[in-house]
């Protein structure tokens, strides 16, 4: 089984090698698509996605690709990979959507939803660091349009 | 640096390209949390990837964002899933609910919606606000649709409008306390999943489904009364649920009464797999009931004319 496992080298922006196994790479769509329309010369290069993240989406990748790992097991673990400052989230969303990984994607974009849902406006902005750029006339303006949803 | 996020003009970029013109360009990616400059990288995410955010939320949720900033502020008038709840019974609350639905279609931009789905105490003085909003999915070539009406009683039930009957984009229909009332049959060439609960029937109705619904996999009825026998002539459907239903058939097939009423009958019907509700799954005791039911279901399928089944019916 060994002998037929083929190697891939993902290439990032800061210029850093991953070698990755095919198999577990290709949850990605967008490398399963250049595998399948062969054209993968040596390396692949990611031009989106630095090499922080990319260690970051490879350990939910392996994680993911386990064998005989329990649905419990990866729920803690999904669970502990989302628990991140919002811009990690970012960055993961953006190498997942960038990878075409739709798993992924929706799972981290559920974590912002469910840090999102039932906050404040205020408490929103507090926690992605969203700046506030309405004078306090424009924002009493908005709130009257939105009245229903600030119900 | 704070002009990111400012930028009104909409990112029609793929879904995956990096724009140009966005911010994480000029910053690649930096995981360094600065203490003085704290950008906003949730805003500086391109429209697709914040709508694909906002299809999760309910659309108060979604309006409210309008408040965060200025990239926000329009933002909730390109969402795709329209999501509408509304808990409360008052004649105020019902109204400025249907305010606020009303008020929101107006203003959507997209020309083509994924979902539209409304839950309140519907009253049939409110026939004409619900005629409204399904024109707008008519329109809006939605696909997936959600009705769910609260009512008291079925004098309260809601019709399904003629111009609803034909449609190629409906994926996903799921209706309650709302008949379904096709004058010239069914054309939905295009819905896999098909939920009905709490809903006047008749045979004719079932057969407009069976036939007009070439894709259909999933059909569900719950609660549904109307109908002495069920015909369910599809070749595709896979899972088909009839809850409520049934429970009545065994129960008065006890009594030996009214057998004859309510008899049901399936007729060309792949059970691939069946069970009652998903609660079932996993309790070992409540699998027993779903067995004997199946077995007190293949019993009731007598004159089946064709049918094949899953391993799983076959164990019983």
């Amino acid at each position: 089984m060994s002998s037929s496992t083929k190697f891939l080298t993902l290439k990032t922006c800061d210029d850093k090698k991953f070698v990755l196994d095919e198999a577990i790479a290709v949850r990605s769509q967008t490398i399963k698509n250049m595998v399948e329309d062969d054209c993968v010369s040596n390396v692949i290069p990611l031009p989106n996605v630095d090499s922080k993240t990319m260690t970051k989406v490879i350990e939910y990748w392996k994680k993911h690709s386990e064998e005989g790992i329990s649905k419990d097991m990866l729920m803690d673990f999904d669970k502990a990979f989302v628990k991140v400052h919002h811009s990690i989230l970012h960055a993961l969303i953006l190498a997942a959507n960038f990878l075409n990984d739709k798993e992924m994607l929706d799972m981290m974009c559920q974590e912002v939803v469910d840090r999102i849902k039932g906050k404040t406006p205020e408490e929103i902005r507090k926690e992605f660091d969203i700046k506030n750029d309405f004078t306090p006339e424009e924002e009493e303006e908005i709130r009257k349009e939105n009245a229903w949803a600030f119900e | 640096m704070s002009s990111h996020g400012v930028d009104d003009s909409p990112h029609y970029s793929p879904f995956y390209c990096s724009n140009p013109s966005d911010q994480s360009d000029e910053e690649p990616l930096s995981w360094k949390i600065s203490k003085i400059e704290r950008p906003d990288r949730l805003s500086a995410l391109t429209d697709p990837l914040v709508l694909h955010i906002l299809s999760y939320l309910r659309m108060k949720e979604v309006r409210r964002t309008a408040i965060l900033s200025k990239r926000w502020r329009l933002l909730w008038t390109s969402a795709h899933n329209l999501v509408f709840r509304c808990t409360g019974k008052s004649h105020y609350s019902v109204t400025a609910f249907i305010t606020s639905v009303d008020d929101t279609l107006l203003l959507s931009k997209p020309s083509k919606l994924n979902k539209f789905s409304v839950e309140f105490y519907y009253d049939k003085k409110l026939v004409k606000c619900v005629y409204k909003w399904m024109i707008f999915v008519h329109n809006k070539y939605v696909e997936e649709l959600e009705l769910y009406l609260m009512t008291r009683g079925s004098d309260n039930f809601y019709n399904l409008p003629q111009i609803l009957y034909s449609n190629a984009c409906f994926r996903e229909m799921s209706l309650c306390n709302c008949n379904l009332v096709p004058k010239e049959g069914i054309n939905w060439p295009s819905l896999k999943v098909l939920v009905i609960r709490y809903a006047e029937l008749n045979s004719d109705y079932v057969d407009a489904i069976c036939s007009g619904c070439p894709s259909l996999e999933s059909l569900k009825f719950s609660m549904c009364y109307g109908v002495n026998l069920f015909k369910i002539n599809s070749e595709s459907v896979k899972k088909l649920v009839i809850s409520g239903y049934w429970q009545q058939v065994h129960d008065k097939l006890d009594d030996d009464d009214d057998t004859e009423l309510y008899r049901a009958a399936l007729v060309h019907a792949k059970l691939d797999f069946y069970r009652k509700t998903d609660d079932y799954e996993s309790d070992q005791s409540d699998f027993k009931i779903d067995e004997d039911m199946l077995r007190d279901l293949l019993e009731l399928l007598g004159d089946v004319e064709k049918l094949s089944i899953g391993s799983w019916c076959l164990q019983v």
